[in-house]
């Protein structure tokens, strides 16, 4: 599976695996929207090696959502492209980028 | 050039071909092997993702970006994408790839051109976006990495010049 969830407490992690893009719109949208109690969501994209643009735009929609709950986001990546990706769209402001 | 300096792959995709939406994974399987890329595959896919993404759903189908920041609207977005690929009754996008071995690293040329008279070239403009926006950021992001973005709107193409790098170490 691309996109793996772990729920512990009220933290829930998103593993994405492989391939971050549209494909994963629909399944990501139901893993945050289908919980509730969460204080932080991390997304974990250690595994992710791919982006597109289409993932940014699920990043702020996950964003949206939290911040309507009172919810931080955070976001793991050891990848320098996905890094570069990420400053560049200035995400630094917007999310913890650990 | 000789055959070992530079390397072509073009890809056409009719309407059959566009419903499955392989295209990227099969450039890229396409381009396996090349030893000056070997280390720059995230950069490769989000190029050619990018381009892509934009020649179905601007090119082909006509979507606009600004949907996407609509109450609903990212996921109407991608509803629209899938409906249209499944009724699209004509179309072709073509993808023309081109890697040339430099002295110092080598150069990345992406084409992809599509048929559509829907929102046309000229109109993704690759402008920046605010931070928050959801969408519309893919040329912009293309530019700031490096990339020339040129686009030939008569044409209806799109083409991205990158200049990869020698790799050190681990991308």
């Amino acid at each position: 599976m691309p996109l793996t969830t772990h729920r512990q407490e009220g933290t829930l992690t998103f593993r994405i695996d492989d391939r971050f893009d549209f494909s994963l719109h629909r399944d990501f949208r139901a893993a945050h929207e289908g919980q509730s109690g969460v204080s932080c969501y991390v997304v974990d994209l250690t595994g992710a090696g791919y982006m597109d643009s289409s993932a940014l735009g699920m990043l702020l929609l996950l964003r949206e959502w939290a911040q309507g709950t009172g919810a931080e986001v955070r976001i793991l990546t050891r990848t320098s492209f996905v890094r570069r990706i990420l400053a560049s769209a200035r995400f630094d402001k917007l999310f913890r980028i650990d | 050039m000789d055959r070992m300096h530079r390397r072509r792959v073009a890809i056409v995709l009719d309407v059959d071909a566009l419903r499955r939406d392989d295209a990227v994974a099969r450039v890229l399987a396409a381009l396996d092997g090349i030893p000056e890329l070997r280390a720059h595959r995230a950069e490769l896919f989000f190029i050619v993702a990018e381009l892509y993404n934009n020649a179905v759903e601007h090119g082909l189908l006509g979507l606009g970006s600004e949907a996407k920041g609509e109450p609903g609207g990212f996921e109407a977005y991608y509803a629209a994408r899938s409906a249209g690929l499944a009724s699209l009754s004509s179309g072709r996008i073509r993808i023309d790839v081109e890697v040339e071995k430099r002295r110092v690293g080598a150069h990345l040329r992406v084409r992809v051109t599509d048929s559509g008279s829907g929102l046309g070239a000229a109109t993704r403009a690759p402008r920046a976006p605010a931070p928050e926006a959801r969408g519309g950021r893919g040329l912009a992001l293309l530019r700031s990495l490096g990339a020339v973005v040129t686009i030939d709107a008569p044409a209806s193409s799109v083409t991205v010049d990158y200049a990869v790098p020698v790799a050190i170490g681990v991308s």
